[in-house]
């Protein structure tokens, strides 16, 4: 005889589970706990947006358009500039199809055929200088242009490092709040 | 020393509510083996067992302002542990039922001193439907009452002593056949 009560309570003694037990349990805890996981109400956020990483990102942001605009603003202005100064040394000498077409439109001050040497002397002498002037024009348009790329392109730079620099800071900022 | 353990447990949970991770463990710690053997009587699977439990005390967790006392802790741990038990037992339909009444008979008398005695007992219980199953577990491995396991599994008291009941009156006749008279 036997009593089926006391061989259940033996049956469903109490059992243990693995040592490891609390700390699993405690790691699910931790990684569940409020302050990782609860999603902030809308005044939170409003104020999570005057943070610092956000005020940080919003003042490179500025800065860097900031250079943007005055590098495009220079580039431009350097444009004006050469065009305006290939607009003046265009109207101080006449166009080349007019000096060629100036000797030949009145017949009667063509010089006579004996003395043609010296007329073509002084038809010729305009035209170099015109094409020599042409050329340093070209030559000073090109230098600026290059010049105003080169300032262009080293606010661009600059602009970059700043990102980049900032960026590190938010993260950092952010790994260390982690 | 219960008047003790029970005023160390109200101090822990005060502070555990408070989000001292320290003495949430504590209480873990306190009540690991409850929650894990309930657990493992019911699912007879240790993993799945482990799993369970981990989720009641992560319940237990975000619920820690509503416990009141060390005796509503341990009243809210069994009765959540019983209902997630049973929601996991239908949810898994894996382990095939079979009824008390389809159980094998086994073959010889066994010995008084027979190892396999509990073994066999638990693997009786386990074929049982889960609300009855978890009535007995209740009943043998916590030892309560019948009433506290109608408050823990929101159940009529009525209804769990007539589980109780018939469980055991087939366990009875399905021992008696092997060991002889079982009261």
């Amino acid at each position: 005889m036997r009593h089926l009560d006391d061989e259940l309570r033996k049956a469903f003694g109490r059992e243990e589970p693995s040592p490891d037990f609390v700390d699993r349990v405690m790691q699910r805890v931790t990684a569940q706990s409020p302050t990782a996981q609860a999603k902030p109400g809308w005044r939170r956020r409003f104020f999570l947006m005057f943070e610092p990483p956000l005020i940080r990102w919003a003042a490179i942001g500025a800065a860097a358009l900031l250079l943007i605009v005055i590098g495009v603003i220079g580039y431009q202005k350097s444009r004006q500039t050469d065009d305006r100064q290939a607009t003046r040394q265009q109207e101080k000498t006449p166009a080349p199809e007019q000096q060629e077409q100036q000797p030949i439109n009145p017949p009667e001050k063509v010089a006579p055929p004996d003395k043609d040497a010296r007329p073509r002397l002084v038809n010729r002498k305009p035209k170099a200088r015109v094409n020599q002037d042409r050329l340093i024009a070209a030559r000073e348009e090109r230098r600026e242009g290059l010049e105003a790329k080169r300032k262009l392109l080293l606010a661009l730079q600059v602009t970059s490092f700043t990102l980049n620099e900032a960026q590190r800071i938010v993260r950092e900022d952010r790994a260390g709040r982690e | 020393m219960e008047k003790e353990t029970s005023e160390r447990l109200e101090e822990a949970l005060a502070k555990a509510a408070g989000g001292d991770h320290l003495a949430f463990a504590r209480i873990v710690r306190e009540h690991q083996g409850m929650v894990f053997s309930l657990a493992y009587h019911f699912l007879r699977d240790r993993a799945l067992a482990e799993e369970l439990s981990q989720e009641v005390f992560l319940h237990l967790h975000q619920n820690l302002s509503s416990i009141k006392s060390p005796a509503h802790l341990t009243f809210w741990l069994r009765k959540v542990t019983g209902h997630r038990c049973i929601d996991q037992s239908r949810r898994q339909k894996v382990r095939p039922q079979v009824s008390l009444e389809d159980m094998p008979e086994p073959v010889a008398a066994i010995s008084t001193s027979d190892p396999m005695l509990s073994e066999k007992l638990r693997r009786m219980v386990d074929s049982l439907p889960e609300k009855a199953r978890m009535v007995v577990v209740l009943r043998y491995t916590e030892d309560m009452e019948p009433s506290e396991i109608a408050r823990a599994l929101d159940m009529p008291l009525n209804t769990v002593k007539s589980h109780l009941r018939r469980s055991l009156a087939m366990l009875r006749e399905k021992l008696s056949r092997c060991y002889g008279e079982v009261v």
